[in-house]
């Protein structure tokens, strides 16, 4: 089970977003940080397939991302996750299972199932547009999580939670990665530093770390650092 | 495609959610009553100065349901020589009539005088005051074909009837149609019974179906535009795209789940406002003119045998059939337009200009011939009796043309939204 990324780049007019990034990515969780406008997102896209990129290919298992069989082993949350506010939470589920191909049976069971691990067991059956910001964002990775997904890509996932549901999902997040590649990305260092296998750090579109993670070292004065080098030479 | 009753389901429901969608509707439905109900909304008097009666204050549905009720004196006549005269006679009473009565009316733009005519031969009158003579739309149908100087004692039924058939001609002169159609339609009148049977009621709901219908398919476009222009283009706004651009079924399977939401939308409310302006017809104005002949009071020199009512169920359901092709055409815009109030302005716009060009040279036979058969021109009035017919293997008239060009419409519109959806999924 492997993420293979070949000179990715995605450039729009002027702009490079992604700069032929180059990755495999094995089970396990893969964290991603990264000032605003480092081409994460875009990145995130790109293995997604919502965007074409400019060069370069993205496979899953061999799989090319524009085939069902790669949309069938992805499970995805945006940043800027949108839904239906006239929905209820259910609802939404049952319909995101319908988009992934799961059978009805199959689908209720497994909402249900995530209604409970995600803490909304019990408002599953109100409208979204009631729900908290918190609320939505665990509705988010419900979603994601629907069709039990070999590839899991999380943008921000944890923004908007409190701490104590924060820390509930990276250890979420960290069962996950067992099992499935799992790439996140996030502003909170902490919450890769915790959970992350592996670091990527994103400038300009182009990888400027990549490596394994020791947890006893201190990750955010590692990043700031990475930055803190542009600025110097600025 | 397992999946695609759940995906229509909630396709549907996102539809019906919308407040717009449901406000529109009963806007739409509400303001096809508008046309029939026009005919019974005011009141007619009679001043009492002339008559040296008392005021008499009369409203309009009133008037009409009196007319229902009044023994149909021309029921199972025919339009020969002897009805003619009668209609001449009877109308020349007016004219000679001695008596006038000053005749307000709320839906006329001035007062206007109607002359005491004689009861018995007028058929219908209001206290002693003919109001409208039963004759009265006999009279304007011969005189629409003869030319009012030749409405005389000497006019017989054979004039009247070679009248009509140089009127055919000189339509199929205009249309500009080949000697295969002029055979053809020769061969249709031949079926129109001549002398032709009248009805003794002839200007009821179901005239007013066929000659209001068009109004309605327009209420039905304007219906699709403001449900469905957004139908596609929402999803980018609520931000949910990424999601069904990366999940599986969101190529085709949404599509067509979507499309077919659509459909259902347009098709349903094409139903609502075409049987809100179907009811009040019939309920208003009354049924009782189903066995009138169009050649009895729309068009008499209009070569297909048929009634109002076979006319305006002909009208409906080209209209219900209409209403998917609308449906499908503001999705398609949608797509391309990527913003719902962008698809919104580029569909009305489009209505703005079949509603204004709703027929182009007919020299130019193939095009003008396309262009009204479009679904939002199709039926505007003069274009119903369009004479041009198609040729496939055999003749089609325009009303059963339409929906096999509708039909390569709908698909070719429904291709092209499929090609849009996938490119915005390629994007």
């Amino acid at each position: 089970m492997e993420l293979v990324m070949d000179r990715l780049s995605k450039q729009f007019q002027n702009k490079i977003a992604v700069d032929r990034v180059s990755l495999r990515l094995a089970p396990g969780v893969t964290g991603l940080l990264g000032a605003n406008g480092a081409g994460k997102t875009t990145l995130m896209r790109l293995i997604c397939g919502i965007l074409k990129p400019t060069a370069g290919s993205v496979a899953f298992d061999g799989q090319d991302v524009g085939t069902e069989e790669y949309r069938a082993a992805l499970g995805y949350l945006p940043q800027d996750f949108g839904y239906y506010p006239d929905f209820s939470g259910l609802d939404f589920l049952l319909y995101m299972s319908a988009l992934k191909g799961l059978d009805r049976r199959q689908a209720r069971r497994r909402s249900l199932q995530l209604l409970d691990t995600v803490g909304l067991s019990d408002v599953y059956r109100r409208k979204v547009k009631t729900y908290s910001g918190g609320m939505r964002q665990r509705l988010g990775i419900a979603q994601a999580l629907l069709n039990d997904p070999k590839l899991l890509i999380l943008d921000e996932p944890t923004s908007g939670l409190d701490p104590r549901e924060r820390v509930r999902f990276r250890e979420l997040i960290a069962r996950l990665g067992k099992d499935s590649v799992v790439l996140l990305s996030t502003h909170i260092v902490s919450d890769v530093e915790h959970i992350a296998d592996r670091v990527l750090i994103m400038k300009a579109g182009q990888i400027v770390h990549d490596g394994a993670w020791d947890r006893h070292e201190d990750l955010e004065r590692f990043y700031l650092a990475q930055f803190g080098e542009e600025e110097d030479h600025g | 495609m397992g999946n695609f009753g759940t995906l229509y389901k909630f396709e549907l429901k996102k539809l019906l959610q919308r407040k717009m969608v449901w406000i529109a509707l009963v806007l739409l439905a509400a303001a096809a009553i508008l046309p029939p109900a026009s005919s019974v909304i005011g009141k007619m008097y009679i001043s009492s100065e002339v008559t040296g009666l008392e005021n008499q204050v009369y409203t309009h549905y009133e008037l009409v349901q009196r007319r229902r009720a009044d023994p149909a004196h021309l029921e199972g006549r025919k339009l020969d020589t002897d009805l003619i005269q009668e209609a001449i006679g009877a109308v020349g009473v007016i004219s000679q009539s001695t008596t006038e009565a000053v005749v307000g009316d709320d839906n006329a733009v001035a007062t206007f005088t109607v002359r005491q005519a004689d009861p018995d031969k007028m058929g219908w009158t209001l206290d002693g005051y003919t109001i409208q003579g039963e004759y009265w739309d006999i009279w304007d149908t011969v005189e629409s074909m003869v030319g009012q100087d030749a409405m005389t004692d000497s006019l017989t039924a054979e004039d009247y009837y070679a009248a009509v058939d140089a009127d055919r001609a000189a339509g199929y002169n205009v249309w500009g149609l080949t000697a295969g159609e002029r055979a053809w339609w020769a061969e249709q009148a031949k079926k129109i019974e001549t002398p032709l049977p009248v009805t003794g009621y002839p200007n009821g709901g179901w005239t007013a179906m066929a000659e209001t219908a068009y109004v309605a398919n327009l209420f039905i476009f304007l219906f699709a535009i403001i449900a469905l222009a957004g139908l596609f283009p929402m999803e980018r706004q609520r931000r949910t795209d990424a999601l069904i651009q990366c999940a599986r079924n969101g190529g085709a399977p949404l599509y067509a789940a979507k499309l077919l939401a659509g459909l259902t939308v347009s098709f349903c409310g094409g139903v609502i406002i075409l049987g809100s302006m179907a009811t009040a017809c019939l309920i208003l104005l009354g049924p009782e003119d189903a066995a009138t002949a169009v050649q009895q009071l729309m068009n008499p020199a209009w070569g297909t045998p048929m009634t109002v009512m076979q006319l305006a169920l002909i009208l409906c359901g080209a209209y219900l059939a209409a209403s998917l092709i609308h449906a499908v055409f503001v999705m398609a815009v949608g797509l391309c337009t990527k913003g719902g109030m962008a698809a919104m302005a580029v569909c009305f716009g489009v209505m703005m200009l079949f509603l204004i060009v709703y027929s182009l040279p007919r020299d130019w036979r193939v095009v003008s011939q396309l262009w009204s058969l479009l679904p939002a021109v199709f039926g505007n009035n003069s274009i119903v009796f369009d004479d041009r017919l198609v040729h496939l293997g055999g003749y089609l008239t325009s009303w059963q043309a339409a929906p096999l060009l509708w039909l390569v419409l709908l698909a070719a519109l429904a291709a092209l939204g499929l090609a849009l959806h996938r490119r915005v999924a390629d994007k």
